[in-house]
């Protein structure tokens, strides 16, 4: 007996990955374990980024107005301070909250100042549409290391998160900073999935022929992760 | 954790996110929305509570002239 249409077949195999990308995203803002949230597989995926959605809204406006202040008060230290602060006793989870709420420029200035894995422990935390500016203004060379310790930690879904926010610079060093397994780990969760032509352009002809090989051994084609 | 009901399941969620439940999430089991409304409380309480340990630790680390004016912006 035959099996359904491999097309079938593979648009469920993503579906079902973006759905677990869902949960996790949802574990990492509730700080719960993926598994406790393992009863979300059956919802459909429109319906989960909703929720998640309106989870991050919940979070990131709690508190809202003593972040704002703590953001204006800000202006009164050195970045050197601030960037100390940060790390302790703020930590990442309240750093991502105040960074959208900073002044772009002097967020760049105090990020330049924390060190590459507090910045990974940061982006975990970050909702990258509240803090755009911020992640654009990151030189690539950052960014490149960011990747870097992001994808040792096997943090696709938080990648994932970010590709829709870099600049090309940065966007190109971090496609360069990942190995054909995290890139495409990383393509099958990403909100922002690139042009087929534009990851070729960026990547050239020999990388996108090993990553659709490696596409192919994982049963999908790199047309379906790209748009 | 004492389990809610259906209904106080969903008015909590509902009222945690600001907004009616999606007709998916709707339709989980009970014991399932009360666990979801329980995760989204205690993510929102741990948060308060270590904005306000942090607020408190960070006057230390400021010099100490300085204090007064962060003090009256943080209110």
């Amino acid at each position: 007996v035959n099996g359904p249409p491999r097309q079938s077949r593979e648009r469920r195999s993503t579906e079902s990955l973006e759905i677990r990308a869902e949960i996790v995203k949802l574990a990492r803002l509730l700080h719960c374990e993926v598994e406790r949230l393992a009863y979300l597989e059956e919802v459909a995926i429109e319906d989960l980024r909703a929720l998640r959605e309106r989870a991050t809204q919940t979070l990131f406006g709690a508190q809202e107005g003593t972040l704002r202040r703590l953001a204006a008060a800000s202006k009164l230290l050195p970045a050197g301070l601030i960037a100390s602060l940060s790390q302790h006793p703020f930590g990442p989870m309240l750093s991502a909250r105040i960074t959208g709420l900073l002044d772009a420029d002097r967020a760049v200035e105090i990020a330049a100042r924390l060190p590459i894995e507090f910045l990974a422990d940061v982006a975990v935390e970050l909702d990258p549409r509240r803090a755009s500016e911020v992640i654009a203004g990151i030189p690539a060379a950052r960014i490149s290391k960011i990747t870097s310790a992001l994808a040792e930690r096997q943090e696709y879904v938080t990648m994932g998160r970010f590709v829709g926010h870099l600049g090309d610079e940065a966007l190109c060093a971090a496609l360069s900073a990942l190995d054909d397994e995290a890139l495409l780990q990383t393509m099958f969760v990403t909100e922002d999935r690139l042009p087929l032509d534009e990851l070729t352009a960026r990547l050239g002809e020999e990388r996108i022929g090993c990553l659709h090989a490696a596409a192919e051994r994982k049963g999908v084609r790199l047309e379906q992760l790209t748009r | 954790m004492p389990r809610m009901s259906r209904d106080a399941a969903v008015r909590s969620l509902e009222a945690q996110l600001g907004h009616r439940l999606p007709e998916g999430v709707m339709s989980l089991a009970a014991e399932d929305l009360s666990d979801l409304a329980a995760a989204l409380r205690d993510a929102r309480h741990r948060q308060a509570a270590a904005l306000h340990e942090a607020g408190d630790r960070a006057l230390h680390h400021i010099p100490r002239l300085l204090r007064g004016p962060i003090r009256r912006i943080v209110g």
